[in-house]
């Protein structure tokens, strides 16, 4: 009797336990979904007060399988909290996969909720945007541009790899090593900035001056930056309008510019991209077109260190041809010494020497094998 | 026997261990003295909570900078009313003497009452996406959504159009983890 009513409490407790993860959380996927969720452990969720607002804090790894006949290559998974933070959404990408058909692998996904207290309902609903397969189709409601993404993720993995092989191949297991230590190098050094987006306003009142982009060209881009201006103060900038020309022979209907800052001592930030918009855009040869982004972004080198901003570069960082093809960078222009600089290392060279640095040269070896 | 004071607060605060929040409940349950106390304690508690909220957005750096130039104008203008000329009469002195305190007390009252304005009407209204060491959060007003990564990661961080991207490999799953905020 006494051994019953121990496991109903511990039964009860474990349940008052688990419940703030399981109350707030709802995830979704479409019921043909090639990948299916095999379990999902919330580990240390939990919810605390803050004064009048409630924080849950949500650590999950869902564990997934793929129940297609294809490898899976990447997926997106949409983090939605419509109660919390109404416009706007999240996501989680596990890009640079190679799960085979009936195999499992865990995504994982960490958030923090701050919101006032009361509502009720599920706060947060996880639901599949996309995944892509190894023949590069693609399956999901693709609301989050996942199918381009995780397409752009996965050239750069194929271009990375193939580069890789071929160190292997003409400088031996010394050069191989030599090529890792330079992209684990890169990784360690790559300067971060912070940086706060707002789509109206901007914060601070020094005076703003129009400032003209420098572009880097690249030999075998499709598209040629012809002129580009945004608008700054201090740290500030906001209003880029960039103007390119379409210099291939097909119609392009996405592009992005890469966007580089320079501040006052001469050092140089990757600070992101501007896109194309999304939809509408069919630059044919010849043709002329210009991106435009009503954001104001602020970057800081730190807090409270603000970043004042003194030059700009752009550089075509990739295009999408109306077929659907991809253009992106090739190993040879991301050796311009600048670009290097720069660039952090692709999500698949970043992968490569995290696996070097944890388990050595073999398995890297035998990694890019598998390929 | 009745519970220390500092007991009753740590029970109306539900601060206590299991075995003594059982011990006071169970004295409160005979007590109306306790009890009546305990419900003060909460009453209080509730007041300060509510009396602690600040104005969403405060920039803690302006605020000081116009606390301390506040300060500055007030000793200029102390010091500038100071020096009385010696002819004066005595009830000029006196006041005098008095025009720094009062000084002083306006000073203090305007900072207490004058909130300056705040740089960012608009943007705090709107969404803000953040990425900084912590993670990447989408706020709308007091609330927010924040996708964290693990501290010790190298990560790097972009923007892109609306959206704010943070990469690094997750030490457990050997992963490399693309997380985005969006204000879409």
């Amino acid at each position: 009797m006494r051994n019953k009513f121990a496991v109903l409490l511990f039964a009860g407790l474990a349940a008052a336990w688990a419940q703030p993860a399981q109350r707030s959380v709802k995830v979704n996927f479409p019921a043909d979904s090639p990948v299916a969720v095999v379990s999902a452990d919330w580990g240390e969720s939990r919810e605390s007060a803050r004064g009048s607002a409630l924080v849950l804090d949500l650590h999950t790894a869902l564990s997934l399988r793929n129940s297609s006949p294809r490898r899976v290559r990447g997926i997106t998974l949409m983090v939605r909290a419509q109660a919390v933070t109404p416009g706007g959404k999240a996501s989680v990408t596990v890009p640079s996969l190679d799960v085979r058909p009936g195999e499992t692998f865990p995504v994982r996904i960490d958030l923090r909720l701050l919101r006032p207290q009361g509502g009720a309902g599920p706060l947060v609903e996880i639901e599949l945007d996309g995944v892509l397969f190894d023949d590069l189709s693609f399956f999901g409601a693709n609301r989050l541009n996942s199918r381009r993404l995780m397409s752009v993720w996965e050239l750069e993995a194929r271009r990375d790899r193939r580069h890789y092989k071929s160190i292997l191949e003409a400088r031996g297991l010394e050069g191989l090593q030599q090529e890792i230590l330079g992209a684990l190098a890169r990784v360690a050094d790559h300067p971060r900035l912070d940086v706060q987006v707002s789509r109206r306003g901007r914060a601070t009142a020094v005076r703003e001056q129009e400032r003209q982009f420098a572009f880097l060209q690249l030999p075998d881009s499709p598209l040629e930056p012809v002129s580009g201006a945004a608008r700054v103060a201090g740290s500030e900038a906001w209003d880029p309008r960039i103007e390119v020309l379409n210099r291939s022979s097909r119609p392009i209907r996405y592009f992005e510019i890469g966007w580089i800052l320079r501040d006052r001592e001469g050092r140089e930030f990757l600070a992101g991209s501007v896109p194309a918009a999304d939809t509408g855009l069919n630059l044919a040869p010849g043709q002329k077109s210009q991106v435009l982004n009503d954001a104001t972004l602020k970057f800081s080198r730190a807090p409270g260190q603000p970043l004042a901003i003194e030059g700009m570069t752009g550089f075509v960082s990739q295009a999408e041809f109306a077929d659907g093809q991809i253009w992106i960078p090739d190993r040879a222009a991301l050796s311009d010494p600048r670009l290097r600089r720069v660039l952090p290392p692709s999500a698949e060279e970043q992968r490569l020497a995290d696996l070097y640095r944890k388990k050595g040269l073999p398995a890297l070896i035998e990694e890019l094998k598998k390929f | 026997m009745h519970p220390s004071e500092s007991n009753l607060a740590l029970y109306a605060g539900g601060e206590m261990r299991l075995w003594s929040r059982w011990r006071v409940a169970r004295h409160l349950e005979r007590c109306h003295q306790c009890r009546r106390q305990v419900e003060e304690f909460g009453a209080l508690r509730q007041w300060i909570r509510a009396e602690d909220q600040l104005p969403a957005g405060l920039h803690w750096g302006r605020l000081a900078g116009e606390i301390r130039a506040n300060i500055r104008v007030g000793l200029a203008a102390g010091e500038c009313v100071g020096p009385v000329p010696e002819p004066a009469a005595f009830r000029w002195r006196a006041a005098a003497v008095a025009m720094p305190v009062v000084l002083l007390v306006i000073t203090g009252w305007l900072l207490q009452s004058w909130r300056p304005p705040l740089a960012r009407p608009e943007a705090a209204r709107g969404l803000v996406l953040t990425a900084t060491a912590g993670g990447i959060e989408v706020r709308e007003g007091r609330s927010a959504l924040t996708l964290l990564y693990p501290p010790a990661a190298e990560a790097s961080q972009l923007v892109s159009g609306d959206a704010v991207r943070i990469r690094y490999v997750d030490a457990e799953t050997g992963y490399v983890t693309i997380s985005h905020v969006y204000a879409q």
